[in-house]
């Protein structure tokens, strides 16, 4: 009664299928998964496959280092595909001509424009008469003092136009004054602000966003402006747009240091020989240019450049893993997606954040093979059971996926997994043909991250996987489809007016980020869609026949990212308008879209006989 | 006579406001701090001087809140909740300690009525006028950027050399 454990490693999880085998006959006895130690297909991996495979036989009522219950593990001969994901700023806001202050403040005090010079509130005292004047008020004043400077400021007839001030004492100073005037609050940086400059200070009535300010030719009318000078200044009125408060200080050229990346050329290698394109150009030519490529030899990036950089590093990081020498690392696939990346605005007073326009690319790496010998030696070695490799990574998939109610060869496979997706086609006379795509749900976590302009890894991965809410009360959420839930229990006070994630039933996480609900979800839908749906019907036009996706009938979802709540819809509402029948994989009917390779490792066991 | 922050006496009582109940012993000047805080913020406070513990005076403050959200301030605690909070679970917010955050306190009772986050915390004194702490947003960190370079210039030189190599 021979015991076979089928074991995927996988880049992110190691998946473990226990079953007894007897002759035709085949049980099932326990599945289990854990993450994947180290990068697949290295020794680092043992760990992993030994911690899956004890969960494994615990849940099959062993103990959980009974190895020797177990005849024989199979391992998936792994595609020598590694995935990588890097972001690629295109543009830069970089202001030479002015400063300016566009943070956005939560409560600015007053409303209305004022122009005026700047001036430090300290020496309001000696300044002369009849000029107009904002004030630039450090946090050392209190809202009190600062007041009672501004008030008698006026009574001796200075005309105090605006004030820029240090700490979130805007409200407060407004209404201490006679007549409130415009008061942007929370610059950290005041020290910074030019003194006896031509200044501008701008804060629209609740509810609304600056329009002065954003406008170049308002700008230009305030500041006496050429028609060159008013080009300069575009970067600065664009980055001000959508803030309910902001403030423009005109500076003597040069104050700002410019400082400039190129975002390099990328160098296409394909059956027609090497051809080149600025990545500036966005991800829609990147990628028509590698569809007109295929099948990709290798890919460059300019030496020197932002690209250029993590080309290299993608090579070098499998190199160092692998130990082939990095010329023998190509590239063979890569998927770009445009993107929005808040970065922070160079000459900017108060860390104010601009969107700009950038690519995410994500590449596919393959070698030669991944030494999946010596790991076979290691596991042995560990588990002291006899291992061996089992077939090809897609013919196991496909073997596995079969397993899943109401699916039949021919059949098409989609593996979403965290660094690659992998599509597979069984044709009616059992071949499988194969094919790994650059982007997956790592490139997802990636785009999330900068769109919504944080760093946290572990938060992405979290906004990918779980729900939105927002805290609307000590006791009810809305939930991002609007309904509202109630709680028994009052919800903590740092969710309090949060938008947060719905972890787990009644668990939820904050998301510390000031945006919005509808902002997060449209990042995450987005960041879903540009990755797996595109790269859905790019898997199937590869292998489909004809590279037409109608001619396929049923194509199974599994993988990690077939669990997501909403990827799979995405993916078949995509596909219905091919007419091709799609849904998350069951995998035995029972394991829904996981343990695919696993399984197909123990069914083919019984072709090929322990 | 600030209308953002006065007596209950001196109120009109048709307006919304926080109340907030203070016990004899506390000193204006906290009740005018606790006022700064949630003027900020665009809500108005009355006060009343009553005799009690912090969190006992939130929830007689919130009963009496036309926006249903109290605060209870003695010697040394102070206490935010909503009118609605249940009595058996005490009160939402309690801060207690020689360095009361009372501008914070003001703040946070203000957040809960416009039902926006409460602000980040900081002590009273750390900070001269409690400077927000800094949302995480991903800035640029110079290290990373040196890095960066010094990984640019090395693959630089690498791809100059392949490069050669490959015209070999």
């Amino acid at each position: 009664m021979p015991i076979v454990a089928g074991i995927d490693i996988g880049n992110s999880t190691t998946e473990v299928a226990l079953a007894r085998v007897e002759g035709r006959d085949i049980t099932f006895l326990a599945s289990a998964l854990h993450p994947t130690t180290g990068i697949k297909g290295t020794v680092q991996n043992v760990r992993g496959v030994l911690l899956a495979l004890s969960k494994a036989l615990e849940a099959a009522g062993r103990g959980r280092d009974d190895f020797r219950f177990v005849d024989l593990i199979r391992l998936n001969e792994a595609a020598p595909v590694i995935g990588d994901v890097a972001m690629e700023t295109v543009t830069e806001t970089i202001i030479t001509e002015s400063t300016m202050i566009g943070h956005n403040p939560s409560t600015p005090g007053g409303v209305g424009i004022g122009v005026g010079e700047t001036i430090l509130v300290d020496d309001l005292a000696d300044a002369p008469e009849g000029k107009a004047l904002v004030v630039v008020i450090p946090a050392s004043w209190d809202y009190e003092r600062a007041a009672t400077a501004l008030g008698q400021a006026r009574d001796r007839g200075l005309a105090v136009k605006a004030a820029i001030c240090q700490s979130d004492d805007g409200v407060l100073i407004a209404n201490r004054l006679p007549s409130p005037v415009p008061i942007v609050d929370e610059v950290r940086a005041i020290d910074r602000v030019p003194l006896g400059m031509p200044c501008c200070v701008e804060v629209a009535p609740p509810g609304r966003v600056v329009e002065v300010l954003a406008n170049p030719y308002d700008v230009a009318t305030l500041f006496g402006l050429s028609p060159e000078e008013t080009r300069q200044i575009v970067p600065v009125t664009r980055a001000l747009v959508g803030n309910r408060s902001a403030v423009v200080i005109r500076t003597p050229l040069g104050e700002v240091k410019e400082r400039s990346i190129p975002a390099g050329e990328l160098y296409v290698e394909g059956p027609a020989g090497r051809r080149t394109l600025n990545v500036e150009e966005g991800a829609r030519a990147i990628m028509a240019l590698v569809a007109e490529s295929e099948p990709l030899k290798d890919v460059f990036g300019q030496p020197g450049t932002n690209v250029g950089g993590m080309m290299e590093r993608v090579r070098r990081t499998m190199s160092n893993l692998t130990g082939i020498p990095i010329g023998d690392v190509h590239i063979r696939d890569l998927l770009a997606v445009d993107t929005l990346v808040p970065q922070k605005v160079v000459g900017g007073l108060a860390d104010e954040f601009s969107q700009e326009s950038g690519v995410a690319l994500a590449v596919m790496v393959e070698t030669k093979e991944l030494p999946m010998k010596h790991l076979a030696e290691a596991v042995q070695a560990e588990a002291g059971v006899a291992v061996e490799i089992g077939g090809v990574e897609a013919e196991m998939a496909i073997n596995g996926a079969l397993t899943t109610p109401g699916t039949k060869p021919p059949l098409a496979i989609i593996d979403l997994g965290a660094g690659s997706t992998d599509a597979s086609l069984m044709r009616e006379n059992g071949t499988v043909e194969l094919i790994h795509l650059a982007g997956a749900g790592n490139m997802v976590n990636t785009i999330i991250a900068s769109e919504l302009g944080f760093d946290d890894p572990e938060l992405a991965e979290s906004i990918k996987r779980y729900p939105l809410c927002k805290v609307e009360s000590v006791f009810h959420i809305r939930q991002e489809d609007g309904t509202v839930r109630f709680f028994d229990r009052p919800l903590e006070p740092h969710l309090f007016g949060r938008v947060a994630l719905i972890v787990e039933g009644d668990l939820l996480q904050p998301v510390p980020l000031r945006t919005t609900m509808e902002k997060v979800r449209q990042v995450r839908r987005k960041a879903k869609g540009e990755v797996f749906v595109t790269n859905a019907v790019r898997a199937l036009e590869r292998v489909a026949p004809a590279r037409n996706v109608r001619l396929l009938d049923h194509v199974v979802l599994v993988g990690g990212s077939a669990l997501d709540f909403e990827i799979p819809t995405m993916i078949t509402d995509a596909l219905s308008r091919y007419g091709v029948v799609s849904g998350r994989g069951n995998i035995r009917g029972v394991e829904g879209p996981r343990n695919a390779v696993a399984t197909g490792l123990v069914l083919t066991c019984r072709r090929q006989g322990p | 006579m600030n209308p953002w922050c006065r007596p209950l006496k001196d109120a009109p009582t048709d307006r919304p406001a926080v109340t907030l109940l203070a016990a004899p012993s506390v000193p204006e000047e906290a009740i005018g701090a606790l006022g700064a805080g949630s003027e900020e913020e665009g809500i108005p406070l009355v006060w009343e001087r009553l005799d009690g513990e912090a969190s006992a005076l939130a929830r007689e403050a919130a009963r009496r809140s036309r926006l249903e959200v109290g605060i209870g301030l003695d010697g040394r605690a102070a206490s935010v909740t909503p009118a609605k909070f249940p009595e058996e679970r005490g009160v939402y917010l309690h801060e207690e300690g020689p360095d009361l955050p009372l501008r914070w306190i003001g703040q946070a009772a203000a957040c809960l009525v416009k039902g926006e986050p409460l602000p980040p915390k900081m002590k009273e004194g750390q900070s001269p006028a409690g400077l927000p702490v800094p949302e995480p947003m991903a800035t640029l960190e110079e290290e990373d950027s040196e890095e960066e370079a010094l990984v640019a210039a090395v693959t630089r030189i690498v791809m100059e050399a392949l490069e050669k190599e490959r015209r070999r």
